[in-house]
């Protein structure tokens, strides 16, 4: 509730601005935008170095009143009718479709900036109505949708950490140089944990057995001094080579230590590391391996086991899996 | 004199026929108690899937079953798990837990016999799952074949094993069953 009003507050704020922006006559003078991050809350995490601005002219202000969107934004038409109490309350809206438009792989809008840095020197911008995203430096995909925990859906650019996504919503800001006061937009990041994960991986260098041999392992992740990972994975194999066991969704930067603690009936753990420890980085594309190495102890008992993996379904109940495939949803 | 050493050789030639048909016939008992396996590790989870009221509890049921052509074999069972979802287990008299974590089953298996349920409930996991989480939980059994004292006592000896049994399947159900739970109080253990 304290969020909608301030939004409501700040596109009131936004729309009277606008109105009385863009309403300024053609003898408008050209001003220098500029750009904040509006929260010290990750100082030291994200990098405002790291940070490139795109910005794009949107539109301007009707002579008769409300806005005519250029070429490139025409879909946005509906908000140029809008009264100034209406676009109060639409102005995120407006935000968002300005910016699903301009990232559009198929957009015909041109940034007025693109990928400027926030602490280089910007050129003056002519009056309009401006969309400002940021986005990092290093980032494949400008932006995605997220969905929050009241199922609303927001369309973000972001910036990643090493431990943490930075999601900004689109700012719409506009420019006249006949303010005292310099157009700015504030941005306010959204902080959200990034996740990667753990490859297990066994050699198994002599196989002898008639049954297939479970080696389980024990995995405990660490983050910031608490426990945040306290697992088991396990690897079958019925040949010599090698198998491979995932755990996904751990926190990047989580100090992961993996120990075998069975190894079989007939096998014996041969790795020169028989306790490992590794760092979680992030992204699926960045997973972190540790290998342990078994061979046979010329014992003759036999052993085997059963694997159960249980996982999230997008519904929020548990699946239950073996080999990799789900067996049966919880709730069912 | 030759007729000595013809003697001896063929003497020799008897005791190593002796020693030979031992061996093969230990070989042969060997085989025989490790008749291919039906797929211990895969055999039975198949079953559960079409058994949804039994997932309910968060409990596994590991019932052990011994080949058709097993000499009579002794059985351990245990889980890992990590700590955040530790686990309990529960069952008949037969299931004796011992200091190393694993669950024994007191009586020889005899060849297509089973065991009586190994129940394993799966302790603190919320109602709800938190996107992207995953656990596992994992299953080990091991089996020995019977020895006998000269009373013709059964035991199990697991600390030189040189040939035991294999199963034949291994069931494993999830949910609760009344002959799993009937005699002895959870206790905790088996985690990792």
């Amino acid at each position: 509730m304290k969020k909608r009003s301030a939004a409501v507050v700040i596109g009131a704020m936004i729309a009277v601005l606008l109105i009385l922006t863009i309403g300024v006559s053609a003898a408008d003078q050209a001003a220098r935008l500029t750009v904040e991050i509006g929260s010290n809350d990750y100082e030291g995490d994200l990098k405002a170095e790291g940070l490139l601005i795109d910005v794009y002219r949107v539109g301007v202000q009707k002579p008769e009143g409300g806005i005519a969107f250029d070429e490139a934004f025409g879909d946005l038409a509906e908000f140029g009718e809008l009264s100034e109490e209406e676009l109060a309350e639409r102005v995120d809206e407006l935000g968002q479709e300005a910016a699903k438009i301009a990232l559009a792989a198929d957009t015909k809008a041109t940034p007025r900036l693109q990928g400027w840095k926030l602490s280089e020197p910007t050129e003056d911008l002519e009056p309009a109505l401006y969309l400002v995203l940021a986005y990092g430096s290093d980032i494949r995909e400008k932006s995605k949708t997220v969905t929050r925990e009241d199922k609303t859906e927001s369309f973000v650019t972001i910036a990643h950490s090493d431990r943490f996504e930075y999601r900004f919503l689109p700012v719409l800001v506009p420019v006249n140089g006949n303010f005292d006061q310099e157009p700015k937009a504030v941005l306010k990041p959204e902080q959200a944990d990034l996740y990667g994960q753990l490859k297990i991986v066994k050699e198994l260098l002599t196989y002898d057995d008639i049954v297939p041999v479970t080696f389980v392992f024990s995995v405990e992740g660490e983050l910031n001094g608490e426990n945040v990972l306290s697992d088991v994975a396990a690897v079958t194999l019925s040949k010599a080579g090698t198998g491979e066991a995932r755990i996904k969704h751990i926190p990047a930067g989580t100090e992961v230590t993996v120990k075998e603690i069975y190894s079989g009936a007939q096998y014996d753990d041969k790795s020169e590391e028989p306790v490992q420890t590794v760092t979680v980085e992030a992204g699926e594309e960045a997973e972190v391996t540790v290998t342990f190495t078994n061979d046979h102890n010329e014992n003759e008992t036999h052993s085997s086991g059963i694997i159960n993996h249980f996982e999230s379904l997008e519904h929020g109940g548990w699946g239950w899996y073996k080999d990799g495939e789900l067996q049966k949803k919880k709730d069912e | 004199m030759r007729k000595n050493i013809r003697k001896s050789h063929l003497l020799i030639a008897l005791l190593a026929l002796l020693v030979l048909t031992v061996s093969i016939g230990s070989a042969y008992a060997y085989f025989t108690t490790y008749v291919e396996a039906k797929g211990g590790y895969t055999l039975n989870l198949g079953t559960v899937t079409r058994t949804s009221e039994e997932f309910k509890n968060w409990k596994k049921s590991v019932t052990i079953t011994n080949d058709k052509d097993s000499a009579p074999v002794f059985i351990r069972a245990r889980a890992y798990s990590g700590s955040k979802y530790p686990l309990t287990y529960s069952a008949d008299e037969k299931w004796t837990p011992g200091a190393d974590g694993f669950y024994y089953y007191s009586d020889p298996v005899p060849a297509e016999g089973s065991t009586t349920p190994l129940v394993v409930t799966i302790n603190n996991v919320p109602e709800k799952a938190e996107p992207g989480e995953e656990f596992n939980v994992v299953v080990i059994y091991e089996s020995t074949p019977a020895k006998y004292e000269e009373s013709g006592k059964a035991y199990a000896d697991w600390s030189s094993i040189q040939d035991n049994g294999k199963m034949d399947s291994v069931t494993s159900e999830f949910g609760g069953t009344d002959s799993g739970e009937a005699d002895t109080e959870d206790t905790e253990g088996g985690d990792a």
